[in-house]
């Protein structure tokens, strides 16, 4: 377990994407891949649609999107506390659940599963969703396994976050994606574009990643630029569409 | 006591080592906020212990270290950190969960060169990393720097180790640990709510025309002064972008 492992993780995910990119559209493709690069049968995802609630966005098959349906009519399950809580939800065993969500587990009990971990899409408060991941009866997600599922997690938060311009996912993920997306800058940077544009922080943050994807840089020198106040954001989103000319830097 | 001719009296320092541990206590109770607790475990390092600087890092579920708490906002301190937490000893001391010290970082450099190398730009000649464990588990490790080269007198590690102790528990928060997807939840809910504080950071340093470390530090003070948890202070930044109050104290 170390940040060479995840990189690999994140790796096989974009070789995944790419292999899958002919045969499903937008998010579709992004559950493909992750039953493609983990040790998972399949896979879902629910978004966290501000005053709304959540809705299921895409799945890997049929049962995966009963299960996510299910979850979202019921209001419960292990994607929901995932998101409530801001943290992973491990079912090594869908049969044991536990006493928890009582009606979720009656409606799954019989569908002949393995495990369920529910996974958060989130940066700090910017809260997307989750993805679930469901593994064979029998076939638990090892430590590793469970690490690589989470640096994907980041990266489909990411991708998600970035289809927001136009509300597609782009067709295949190019090498741009291999970078770190969550350092401490990027961070500080979204909240200072928050309160440069008065935006909430989601919108901050695709403005960033936008912008960065947009001129071909990585996230992490861009924020680098707006917490040393060399690149400040604007209202006018068009005026990002060209590079922006600030004091020179050096 | 030897204590590398600090003038304090015996009895002063373990008056404030009393207060520490009574102040690390008080948040354990209600109103736990796991980043506030490791700022103070850091701010107590500082005052009873003979160093320049501390960062505390904790693990995540990849095995990649993270800074949770640190004397300094100051950049390079952070990056400097971020460079051993790659590869240098408090990596080693989290993997391994063993104390790992090095007396002269200008002579011992062969080991971790690229942090020997950051190191003496920054001034600092000798480092202590502590581990943060638990029974088997591996929770991080508590790092502290000194411009001058020599060891820490065990006394003093000892403390710190007290102090790392504590600190381990109190970010674990749990009194039986049966499973390590438990201690997990809690590494991650820490991780998440790092990433808000720094959010909230961003937004204050642009509103207020500060820098981080000053940013920091209105969040801080305005969550002791209105009795919140720091982690809810920023997350009510965050969500809501509503600064005045803490620019109007």
């Amino acid at each position: 377990m170390n940040s060479d492992g995840s990189i690999d993780a994140r790796a096989r995910f974009l070789a995944a994407v790419d292999t899958i990119a002919d045969h499903q559209d937008g998010a579709g493709r992004l559950c493909a891949a992750c039953v493609l690069a983990l040790p998972v049968q399949r896979a879902g995802i629910v978004l966290n649609v501000s005053g709304i609630g959540l809705e299921v966005l895409a799945a890997s098959d049929q049962v995966a999107e009963r299960i996510e349906w299910t979850q979202v009519t019921l209001g419960e399950g292990p994607a929901v506390e995932s998101i409530a809580r801001g943290l992973p939800i491990s079912v090594p065993d869908l049969k044991q659940t536990h006493g928890r969500w009582p009606m979720f587990f009656s409606e799954v009990a019989t569908a002949g599963l393995g495990g369920m971990y529910a996974l958060p899409l989130q940066i700090g408060a910017i809260k997307v969703g989750a993805l679930d991941l469901y593994s064979a009866a029998g076939a638990p997600l090892g430590a590793t396994d469970f690490a690589d599922a989470i640096a994907i997690s980041e990266l489909v938060t990411a991708v998600l976050l970035n289809g927001d311009r136009d509300g597609r996912i782009p067709g295949s993920l190019g090498p741009w994606w291999n970078q770190p997306l969550s350092t401490r800058e990027v961070h500080q940077a979204t909240g200072m574009v928050m309160a440069q544009l008065g935006v909430d922080a989601r919108t901050a943050y695709v403005r960033l990643q936008a912008f960065a994807f947009g001129n071909s840089r990585l996230l992490r020198d861009l924020a680098s630029d707006v917490v040393n106040r060399r690149k400040r954001f604007h209202q006018d989103p068009e005026g990002d569409l060209t590079p922006e000319q600030e004091a020179p830097t050096w | 006591m030897d204590n590398d001719g600090r003038d304090s009296h015996p009895r002063d320092d373990y008056g404030r080592l009393a207060q520490a541990f009574v102040g690390l206590a008080d948040t354990l109770v209600d109103g736990y906020d796991v980043i506030e607790l490791a700022q103070q475990l850091i701010d107590n390092s500082m005052v009873l212990l003979p160093i320049a600087a501390a960062g505390i890092l904790i693990g995540d579920m990849q095995g990649d270290l993270h800074v949770l708490a640190s004397s300094s906002e100051n950049t390079r301190l952070l990056e400097l950190l971020q460079v051993e937490a790659d590869l240098g000893p408090c990596l080693l001391a989290y993997r391994s969960g063993e104390q790992v010290a090095v007396d002269d970082l200008r002579v011992d450099s062969q080991r971790w060169p690229e942090f020997a190398k950051r190191a003496e730009e920054y001034n600092y000649r000798s480092v202590c990393a502590l581990p943060l464990r638990l029974r088997e588990e591996r929770v991080g490790a508590l790092n502290l720097f000194r411009n001058e080269p020599g060891s820490l007198v065990p006394a003093d590690i000892a403390v710190g180790q007290a102090l790392a102790d504590v600190a381990t528990v109190g970010i674990l928060h749990q009194r039986i640990l049966t499973r390590a997807d438990v201690i997990n939840e809690q590494l991650q809910i820490a991780l998440n709510t790092r990433v808000v504080i720094e959010q909230a950071k961003g937004v204050l340093a642009e509103r207020g025309d500060v820098d981080m470390e000053q940013a920091f530090t209105l969040l801080r003070s305005h969550a002791r002064r209105t009795h919140q948890r720091l982690s809810d202070v920023a997350q009510a930044v965050v969500e809501h972008g509503d600064t005045t109050a803490i620019f109007g104290d």
